[in-house]
């Protein structure tokens, strides 16, 4: 079992206004299990299914796009990019993928994050990591075939074998 | 696993049994409050077994702003229940309340279980209605729900399983050939597949037309034990099996955006019932959309994982297709007033009693209502069937 190092500067509160905080200092913090390593998204107060306690590590920041739309919008208010993010710690969170027309994020597109503001609030987004080829068809696409998973969609799925494996890492 | 050992299944087949199923101002009702429609379904359904609202002691019921309806809904048909239950797992809680009033019949804790539902969001607020509060990982991002989380669904299974835009759409187009064949649908005139693609998109993949409708509504059910039931009704709807099944919440929590719990509660229900998919002979989803006919699909075993897609061209679950579905033309184009569910029972259950008109499945013995509630978190499954099932 590690322990990974325990972060200084804990920030006071529960887990949304800790995480927040940590996003403020410019930190993208997600949460890991005492008890089974397994990394935590969204923040909680304890591990999903065991109880066990959850300290906060600092997330890679790079993730694969695993679901993507586009939020319609009258004109002349732009259209946006809503998408599920599958980061490479084996969590998935919702967010959106910038820099690039939103209809043009890929499924199985390298992302890495970026925290943005939003007024006074900071929030976790995504730009395309292989910037010479923003549309996601690059040798890192997960997916690059098209019709591909078809037999093991479950086991392709990060956040789906941690949540059946009980996230033992 | 489980320092807990699993108990067997006793879900009392067939003993129970649906004895009134009733619609009311389906469309628009301008003027009459929720609880004024469910009332009034209520009352039609207690009527078709010569009830009157005197006689029932279970109250099953969630309005959608009310979170005490429970209460107010007795109180305003002058019932006195012994036993209320105001389960709230979204658009499908009107069969988990099936569930539960199948066991509260059992055990004598009533005699007379009303199921209701009612609303007037077209009239009253013109959009859906939800109280649920998005929570603030997802609100950031300002999806739009819950098109959006049905939308990621469908992007996930259009990008794994080489499902199209025109498939979707063939959900869309059966469900409307539904509607022409009920006097009460909403939307009835006949659409096609280049019309819900032509149309305002709202969420990639899906547009207007891949969305359900925003209508006024009430539906309402009766049941009793199955030996009352008889005296009751030409023709009861027995309840066969009842399982409910959830996994998250959230879009972003879901596992596996291509798998619904439906698969287990699906299997559970069949299991109780005693039947496979290939019997059944009309099977009611819970459309809010049109990724969900197909999930539901592949998921309750009407065809493979991946499949559903093909499974739905050509017309096999319109009119006059091999598999008769969402006949009364579905949240999509009959009946959408926030919660649905209970509208998939009760078309089931006219069918079953013959009561189905132009659009009855001649003989029909066997049917299955599926509800779904939250972002496709909650799953529930009922099979009912006629007395020659039993």
């Amino acid at each position: 079992m590690t322990h990974p190092q325990e972060t200084p500067g804990l920030p006071q509160g529960g887990p949304e206004q800790q995480y927040l905080a940590y996003l403020a200092q410019g930190r993208f913090m997600i949460q890991k299990s005492v008890a089974t390593g397994a990394h935590v998204y969204y923040p909680r107060v304890a591990e999903p299914g065991t109880g066990a306690a959850l300290q906060w590590v600092a997330a890679s920041g790079l993730g694969t796009v695993y679901a993507t739309s586009v939020m319609r919008q009258r004109a002349p208010t732009p259209s946006y990019n809503v998408a599920l993010i599958d980061l490479d710690e084996g969590v998935r969170m919702m967010s959106r993928v910038e820099g690039v027309a939103p209809e043009a994020v890929r499924i199985g597109m390298r992302v890495k994050a970026r925290i943005a503001r939003e007024g006074e609030t900071p929030v976790v987004v995504f730009d395309p990591l292989d910037e010479v080829n923003p549309a996601g068809q690059g040798p890192s696409s997960e997916t690059a075939g098209g019709l591909v998973n078809t037999g093991a969609a479950a086991a392709a799925s990060p956040a789906a074998a941690t949540a059946r494996s009980g996230g033992r890492s | 696993m489980s320092a807990v050992t699993a108990g067997q299944d006793l879900f009392p087949r067939g003993k129970t049994a649906v004895v009134g199923a009733a619609t009311h101002g389906i469309g628009e009702m301008p003027g009459f409050d929720s609880i004024d429609l469910a009332a009034q379904a209520a009352i039609k359904a207690l009527g078709q077994a010569g009830l009157t609202p005197s006689d029932v002691d279970g109250v099953f019921i969630g309005l959608p702003q009310d979170f005490l309806s429970g209460l107010s809904f007795s109180e305003y048909l002058g019932i006195r229940p012994r036993v209320t239950d105001n389960n709230r797992t979204g658009g499908s809680a009107f069969i988990t309340h099936m569930f539960w009033a199948a066991h509260a019949l059992m055990t004598g804790q009533c005699n007379v279980a009303l199921v209701a539902y009612g609303s007037n969001q077209r009239s009253g607020a013109g959009k859906l209605v939800s109280s649920q509060k998005i929570p603030f990982f997802e609100a950031a991002y300002k999806p739009l729900m819950p098109v959006s989380a049905y939308a990621l669904a469908a992007s996930r299974h259009m990008h794994q399983y080489g499902t199209t835009r025109e498939q979707l759409a063939e959900v869309a187009v059966a469900a409307r050939g539904w509607a022409g064949l009920n006097p009460e649908a909403f939307m009835r005139d006949p659409i096609t597949v280049q019309e819900v693609l032509a149309a305002r998109m709202v969420a990639d993949p899906l547009t207007v037309r891949d969305c359900c409708l925003v209508t006024d509504g009430a539906a309402a059910i009766v049941m009793t034990r199955a030996d009352q039931a008889r005296d009751l009704c030409a023709k009861p709807a027995y309840l066969l099996g009842a399982a409910a099944a959830t996994h998250h919440m959230n879009i972003s929590a879901m596992p596996d955006l291509t798998v619904t719990a439906a698969a287990e509660s699906g299997a559970r229900a069949f299991a109780q019932a005693g039947v496979k998919p290939a019997e059944i002979d009309v099977v009611e989803l819970y459309d809010a959309f049109t990724i969900n006919t197909i999930l539901f699909l592949e998921d309750l075993g009407f065809c493979p994982k991946g499949e559903g897609g093909r499974f739905v061209q050509g017309g096999r679950i319109a009119p006059g297709g091999a598999l008769p579905v969402n006949t009364n033309g579905g949240g999509l184009s009959c009946v959408h007033p926030g919660m649905y569910s209970l509208f998939c029972v009760v078309e089931a259950v006219q069918q079953l009693m013959g009561q189905a008109g132009a659009r009855q499945v001649p003989g029909a013995q066997l049917a299955l209502a599926h509800g779904n509630g939250g972002v496709l978190s909650s799953q529930v499954t009922a099979i009912l069937g006629t007395s020659e099932t039993l």
